[in-house]
């Protein structure tokens, strides 16, 4: 995946380089560099997002793409906000229905305080199964005194906390996926604790800060998740 | 000796002023008696695993619903309180301020503020992980309360 991604760079780098002598020489219609990196840069987003099987991304490289050539395309009306915000609900909508064709599902929507946007939740907990689903809001979960063997997190466009002190594992062993785009997830993990984190990112970042003790009791696996957004674990 | 009261709910800390002709035995006392009162430590009943602790106010960073309840938190815990936002607002001294519907904070411990694409900026404070949000509606406000303190 990484040597893909390198080639794709590179090619990006070398088109660049190409247009830039060639305009010079030759009558290409005029973009300004920066349009045409994040022409490039929402390209990529697209492609990405219909690799990954999500539609959130997809969709929303799209509309980021709608808004650069807004006027060529006369949609200056709905740009940016409608356009943006529209194209957010539709890649949620599509993620939702299509949520088990893909076998790498991805984004979804949820709120429980939400004092700026839409409020949309959708939070539960079963037999130790916890589902969290967060867009355009801040969200925190307490998981005190909570039984946990897997935990789905997904956010848009929001901020998430979660606290894990307290939380009981009766396996020693909490299974965790963390979906984050454009937003924030910070994940409060206790000490004794351990942390194990398979991490994947696309302009963004996961962070790990979190010290494990010496001697820990529990085990959690975490598979996170982002794009233009971090994830941070403490 | 003759005692004025005056009520201004304009005013963020009550201040006593002793106006006197000469620093004697009495005056002293007064402002010793005084001088401890201040001093003392203002607690709040806190719930955690169903035991009670009296936590002081000055440990607290934030408060936060959390579902029906209220989360407390300090630097590196969090404890359950009873009380509601709203009756804790009237409760708690001027450092702590309304942030977001489900937020109230302690400003003396805001180490920065993020703005960020979702509207919420991101707060953290010095000697800790913990983050919180204050809402773009509650906005303005925090930032004037956080320019008076400069």
């Amino acid at each position: 995946m990484k040597k893909n991604s390198n080639i794709f760079w590179g090619l990006i780098l070398i088109l660049i380089a190409i247009y830039l002598v060639a305009s010079k020489f030759v009558n290409i219609p005029s973009f300004s560099f920066f349009t045409i990196v994040l022409t490039l840069f929402f390209a990529y987003g697209v492609i990405s997002g219909l690799r990954h099987g999500s539609f959130l991304e997809a969709v929303m490289s799209l509309a980021f793409l709608g808004c650069i050539y807004d006027k060529e395309l006369g949609i200056t009306a709905i740009t940016p906000w409608t356009l943006l915000l529209s194209a957010a609900l539709l890649g949620i909508g599509l993620d939702k229905i299509f949520k088990g064709v893909f076998k790498k599902k991805r984004w979804s929507v949820n709120i429980t305080h939400n004092d700026d946007n839409i409020p949309v939740h959708n939070e539960s907990i079963e037999n130790g199964n916890f589902n969290m689903d967060n867009v355009f809001g801040t969200n925190t979960k307490y998981f005190a005194g909570e039984e946990l063997v897997t935990i789905e997190a997904n956010n848009a466009f929001g901020n998430v906390n979660l606290y894990f002190d307290k939380a009981i594992l009766p396996s020693n062993l909490c299974i965790a996926e963390i979906n984050n785009t454009f937003g924030n997830i910070n994940l409060y993990i206790p000490k004794d604790w351990e942390v194990r984190i398979k991490p994947s990112s696309f302009c963004g970042a996961v962070i790990n800060k979190h010290e494990s003790s010496t001697e820990t009791t529990n085990v959690i696996e975490i598979d996170a998740n982002t794009a233009f957004g971090s994830i941070k674990i403490f | 000796m003759k005692i004025i009261l005056d009520v201004d709910n304009e005013v963020e800390e009550t201040e006593v002023i002793i106006k006197c002709k000469e620093l004697n035995n009495e005056v002293m006392q007064l402002q010793s008696a005084l001088l401890q009162e201040s001093k003392r430590e203002q607690t709040l009943e806190l719930t955690s695993n169903g035991k009670s602790y009296f936590i002081s106010i000055d440990k607290l960073l934030f408060f936060e619903t959390n579902g029906s309840k209220i989360a407390a938190h300090t630097k590196s815990d969090y404890f359950e309180c009873n009380m509601t936002l709203r009756d804790l607002e009237d409760y708690l001294p001027g450092n702590f301020l309304r942030v977001s519907k489900s937020t109230i904070l302690n400003i003396n411990y805001v180490q920065s503020i993020s703005r960020n694409l979702t509207g919420a900026s991101e707060i953290e404070f010095s000697g800790t992980d913990k983050t919180t949000y204050v809402s773009r509606s509650y906005f303005k406000m925090f930032m004037d309360k956080m320019k008076e303190r400069r």
